[in-house]
Parts: C-alpha cells; sequence; structure tokens
C-alpha cells in the first residue's frame, strides 16, 4: 500500500461520522436551532447500534436500533427547542449530559458495567469486515454520498426552501402557510437521522460501545457548520479537510512526534478566525436560536 | 415582538429548572451512603479515579481489592467515584471526616489533593496507588511498570516477524513513559539476546482514554508502518487498539487487568498490574495491626506486576517463550536484571 492511498483511507474513515454530523448540523441550523445536540445523537446511534447489534445478533436490526435511539433524542431535543422557549445552547449542553450520563445508566442496567458493552462477536466483526465497499464501511458511502443530497435539498426543493425560510424569517414563512414548528422538528429529526448515523459507524467501527466514545466529534462538526457558514458543500469541505489533518496527524506522529494537541486544537482556532469576521463575512441564518411564536 | 418579555421570563425559568436539576443531580452523586460500622470492625473507604468502575482495569481492580478483603477480613468498605478530578479533594475530606481508618486515593492524579488532605487529618491514614505521597500517615504503593512492561516487550520480540512492534498510550504523562521505557528494554534485550539486529518500537499518544475510534485508527496506522505486536496503555481507547490488531491480524497486549479473553488469538498478553493485590494487602497490614506509612513498590518479585498466561493465550506462547519469560522473571527478582523506570535524564 502507498502512502498517499494510506491518507486518503484514513482521511475518509476519520471524516465518516464527523461528516454525517456536520451535514446535520447544517439542516438544523439552518431551520433555526442552534445544535449543541450533536454530541448526544452520536452516543445515541453508537449505544443503540452496540446493544441492538449485541441483542439481535443482526447488524442492520442493530444499525436501524441505533438510528432509532438516535431519532428518540432528537425528537426530545427538537420538541424542546421549539415548543417550549428554551435556550437552544442550554438545551442542547443539557441534552450532551444528559444522554451522556443515560448511556451509562444502560451500560449498568444491561451489562453491569459502567465502561463499555461486551464486543461484538468475531462472526459478526467478520460480517462487518465482508460488507465493506471498496474497503470502507457502507456508511462511508453513504455518509459521501450525503453531501450532494443535503445540498440538493436544501438549494433546490420545496423542502428545502421551506427550512431556509423558516431559518431566516419564520414569522414570514407562516404567514405563507408553512408552520414553522413543523419545520423545525422536521429539520432536527434529520439531524438525528444523519448524526445517528454517524454514531452507528463509531459503535459498528471497534465494535463495541463504551462512555463518552463521541469523543467530541459533534462539537467539532459543530465547528464545521460555523467554518462552512452554514453552507452543505463548503461545511462538508472544512469536515474533510478537518479529516485530513488528523489522519495526517496521525501518520506525522509516528516519524516525528509532533503534538497531537496542536491539529486537535485548530478547528477551534479556525472557528473563532472565521466568527471574528477576519476571513469573509460569517452570516449566520437570521432566525438561529429565535424562539418561535414570539 | 410583543411577547418577548414574558418568553424571556420562561426561558430563564427553564434554564433555572435544568440548572436545578443538573446541580440536584450533581449532589446525588456525591460521596456515597456510608454504611453504619459494625463494633471492632475496621473501616475502609477508596476514592477512586476520574473515569470510575467499568475501566476494566485500573478502578475495576480498586474495586476488587477492596470486596476482597471486606470478604477476608470484615472490614466495612465504602467507595466514591468523584465526577471530575476537581471533587478529589472534598470526597478525600469527606472519608476521613467520617471517621474511616484507612481512605485510599485511587491514582496519581491525586496526589496533591492528598497532600492537602493528610495533612488537615494526621490521624487518619491514608493511601495512595500510583503516586508517592510524603507524609507520616500515608503509604504510597506503586508498582514498578517497567518490570511488567519488560516482560511483554520481551515476548513481543520473540513474537514479532518484521521487527517492528508499537505501543499506544492515553496520554503522554511520566506514569506511562515507565511502561513505555520498559517495553522498549524488553525488546531490545531480547532481539540481542536471540542474536535478531535491532528492532524498532514506535510509540504513538491518542489523547484520551476514551475515545476507542481512535485507538482503532492509531493502531491502522502502526499497522501501515509495518508493526506485527502492538501494547496499549491507554484505558477504553485501548479497546479501540485491540480491535484494530484484530482486524489488521496483528498481536495485541493488554494492560493493567488480564485482558487475554478479550479478542482470544489477538491478545498474546497482558501486563497485569495487581492494583487489587496492593490494595488488599494493605487492608490486611491495617487489620493485623502493622499499617505502615512510606513507600512499598511492587514488582515482578512480589507478583505486583507481571504477564497473563491462561487458557486463552496459551496456543499462542510456546514453551520456548514460557521458559524464556519465567528465566527473565526470575532474573528480574532476584535484582540481576535491572530495569530502568525511565530514560537517563528524564525526571519521574
Amino acid at each position: 500500500m502507498s502512502a498517499p492511498l494510506d491518507l486518503v483511507d484514513a482521511t475518509l474513515r476519520e471524516a465518516t461520522p464527523l461528516l454525517l454530523a456536520t451535514l446535520g448540523g447544517v439542516l438544523s441550523e439552518r431551520s433555526g436551532v442552534i445544535n449543541l445536540g450533536l454530541e448526544s445523537y452520536l452516543l445515541a446511534g453508537a449505544f443503540g447500534a452496540a446493544a441492538g447489534t449485541l441483542f439481535t445478533g443482526s447488524l442492520v436490526l442493530g444499525a436501524a436500533i441505533g438510528l432509532a435511539a438516535a431519532l428518540v433524542v432528537a425528537l426530545l431535543h427538537a420538541l424542546v427547542c421549539t415548543r417550549t422557549r428554551a435556550d437552544h445552547v442550554v438545551a442542547g449542553v443539557a441534552l450532551n449530559l444528559l444522554i451522556d450520563a443515560a448511556t451509562i445508566a444502560a451500560l449498568v442496567s444491561i451489562y453491569h458495567t459502567k465502561g463499555a458493552s461486551p464486543p461484538l462477536g468475531d462472526a459478526l466483526m467478520e460480517r462487518l469486515a465482508a460488507a465493506k465497499i471498496l474497503g470502507h464501511a457502507p456508511i462511508t458511502w453513504l455518509a459521501l454520498g450525503a453531501v450532494p443530497l443535503v445540498a440538493w435539498t436544501l438549494a433546490r426543493t420545496k423542502p428545502g426552501l421551506r427550512l431556509r425560510a423558516v431559518g431566516e424569517n419564520p414569522a414570514c414563512a407562516e404567514s405563507l402557510g408553512v408552520s414553522a414548528v413543523r419545520v423545525r422538528v422536521l429539520a432536527v429529526l434529520a439531524a438525528g437521522l444523519l448524526t445517528g448515523l454517524g454514531g452507528v459507524y463509531l459503535a459498528l467501527d471497534v465494535g463495541s460501545f463504551s462512555k463518552h466514545m463521541a469523543g467530541g466529534r459533534g462539537y467539532l462538526a459543530l465547528a464545521c457548520v460555523v467554518i462552512g457558514k452554514w453552507r452543505p458543500w463548503t461545511a462538508a469541505g472544512a469536515a474533510l479537510g478537518f479529516a485530513l489533518l488528523t489522519a495526517l496527524a496521525n501518520q506525522l506522529q509516528v516519524v516525528t512526534h509532533v503534538p497531537d494537541e496542536i491539529p486537535r486544537m485548530l478547528p477551534y482556532v479556525v472557528t473563532l478566525v472565521v466568527l471574528s469576521g477576519i476571513v469573509g463575512r460569517a452570516r449566520p441564518p437570521a432566525a438561529l436560536g429565535e424562539p418561535l411564536g414570539g | 415582538m410583543e411577547m418577548g418579555d414574558s418568553g424571556r421570563r420562561r426561558a430563564r425559568v427553564i434554564v433555572l429548572v435544568l440548572a436545578a436539576v443538573l446541580l440536584g443531580v450533581a449532589m446525588v452523586r456525591g460521596p456515597g451512603e456510608v454504611a453504619t460500622p459494625a463494633a471492632g470492625h475496621h473501616r475502609v473507604a477508596v476514592v477512586l479515579s476520574v473515569g470510575g468502575l467499568g475501566d476494566r482495569s485500573f478502578n475495576d481492580m480498586a474495586h476488587a481489592g477492596l470486596m476482597d478483603a471486606q470478604r477476608e477480613f470484615g472490614v466495612v468498605v465504602a467507595y466514591g467515584e468523584p465526577a471530575a478530578m476537581s471533587e478529589d479533594e472534598r470526597y478525600l475530606d469527606f472519608y476521613a471526616e467520617q471517621g474511616f481508618d484507612l481512605v485510599f486515593a485511587v491514582g496519581f492524579f491525586m496526589a496533591s489533593s492528598l497532600e492537602r488532605v493528610a495533612a488537615r487529618h494526621p490521624d487518619t491514614r491514608f493511601a495512595i496507588i500510583d503516586a508517592v505521597v510524603d507524609a507520616p500517615n500515608v503509604a504510597s504503593l506503586v508498582f514498578r511498570e517497567h518490570e511488567g512492561s519488560y516482560l511483554v516487550g520481551a515476548l513481543a520480540a520473540r513474537k514479532s516477524k518484521s521487527g517492528i512492534v508499537g505501543i499506544v498510550k492515553g496520554l503522554d504523562v511520566p506514569l506511562l513513559m515507565r511502561f513505555e521505557h520498559g517495553y522498549r528494554q524488553g525488546f531490545d534485550a531480547e532481539r540481542a539476546h536471540l542474536g535478531l539486529p535491532p528492532g524498532t518500537v514506535l510509540s504513538m499518544v491518542a489523547g484520551s482514554f476514551a475515545d476507542p475510534v481512535r485507538g482503532k485508527e492509531l493502531t491502522r496506522v502502526l499497522t501501515q508502518q509495518g508493526v506485527d505486536v502492538v501494547f496499549q496503555a491507554a484505558g477504553q481507547t485501548g479497546n479501540g487498539v485491540i480491535a484494530g490488531a484484530k482486524e489488521a491480524g496483528i498481536f495485541a497486549i493488554g494492560v493493567d487487568a488480564n485482558q487475554n479473553h478479550e479478542r482470544p488469538g489477538t491478545v498474546l498478553t497482558s501486563m497485569v498490574k495487581r492494583v487489587d493485590v496492593a490494595l488488599r494487602e494493605a487492608c490486611r497490614a491495617l487489620v493485623e495491626g502493622r499499617f505502615e506509612p512510606g513507600v512499598h513498590a511492587f514488582g515482578v518479585a512480589d507478583g505486583g506486576v507481571g504477564w497473563a498466561l491462561d487458557e486463552y493465550n496459551r496456543p499462542l506462547v510456546s514453551a520456548a517463550d514460557e521458559a524464556r519469560l519465567r528465566e527473565i522473571e526470575r532474573r528480574i527478582a532476584s535484582g540481576a536484571l535491572k530495569v530502568e523506570a525511565l530514560p537517563a535524564g528524564d525526571a519521574e
């Protein structure tokens, strides 16, 4: 295997959960819901996939259970952010804490441990390996395919137009007969589906769930949304860029011992730079974080 | 917006309620309930490291040692799991104030907290695992991880075909440097003993003890460099190292607890660190009235550290491998072989 090809492969693996969460973040935020809860969707998806696969013995059913778990969390999040006047940032952070603790509580009640689920058996891991397409998990290809799909939906379809309208001016959208609550709930559910799939990837990649395993990827995805200025292509580009950087840093670490903290903090530095307006103008959706019915 | 004011008030109320709920949860999760002491029984408390139970290594072993002590010596036990390092001191204080006879601090992160707590409670006995606290009422239980790591490094040298082996550490800290340095010495010495040219030890830091996905990715990078045996000292991140080794068809070496059973055929051995034994023996000393402050080091000689051989990895270890490792064990135990803890010039 050649080094450049290794780097591409590593980038795609790093990018998979990040891309999905980033696209989820774009959809949610463009509808006006600030989404700090991506981390909790990842955790729910990962836990559901691991527990579901262990329980049913089927990878497909396990993945479906992971997605369902993430959707439930997203629904809760969507209701809090649309039906109440809760601050979106607080709601997202609270949800992350809640789900982090809930997955540990579930580990204790199901597996009697606070750390990690039992690993999937060798037969399941072999089936996962056999399901790879061109050396990558099917979810990786779905993540890549989701980029144009989300971009197209947002830019060219009626639901996409409505979503953006609610994100910019919910009162105006309402006056045209669009239910802002409904649009935002659906947008957050879509975010739950995409990000949950990223969580499924995390659990199936290592073949078990372990606590805190989202590892801040949800926050990193939110940084990508901001750096990408809330646009799907650029946000996905940011996610791929950081995945490439991480992959590069991993390869460099073997040979040079570059402190790994430097590539790890870079996304947040770039986010601050973008937010400060030094590079171009970062304009969030006008009604981002605005409660409805005001 | 006309409703703006009342809306903001409502939002504020919700935020307050959420904050209150979270605070309430945090308070409830404070130091746990304390069993009423039966007359004449010694009372022992353990403050676990951040990360808590379920790590399948460090904290779980400390807990196992405490349960052993409860069963064998009839001590009354309690344990606490601080949610953050900043709470360590409060937990230690709590158990001391509750009149426990012996309070354990599990993990080197607690050293500075314990220094202060031990000074405030001169009549309480304390013990710390993995660090040295110099106080008249503190026993410091430390391990010669470098000795156990030397052994697994030697086995890695015997099993590696490529002559390139790896180690994945959770964080770049002196404690884990002892694992790496011992591993390197064992690997190098065994290559020389076998008449092989010098090999290579590649080292990586994950930056987290809780990210198995990252552990697996780093293992892939090591595999691409030709590594065919990888030692993990990385907590839950290490689960990913073992999964990555399995996928790549290379060997992994477990750490702290015996992890041989996790992926039989992949886990070559485990560098076991008997935190449970150290804790239980300190309790035994307490009930027998011979608890001694000061530094107690556990190494290969007393079985405090070592390599694990059981039915899960038996097929991977030949009779010659085993005989050779037993020989190295004897030489370390007798003092004939001295394993360096840290590279010369590296202060602890």
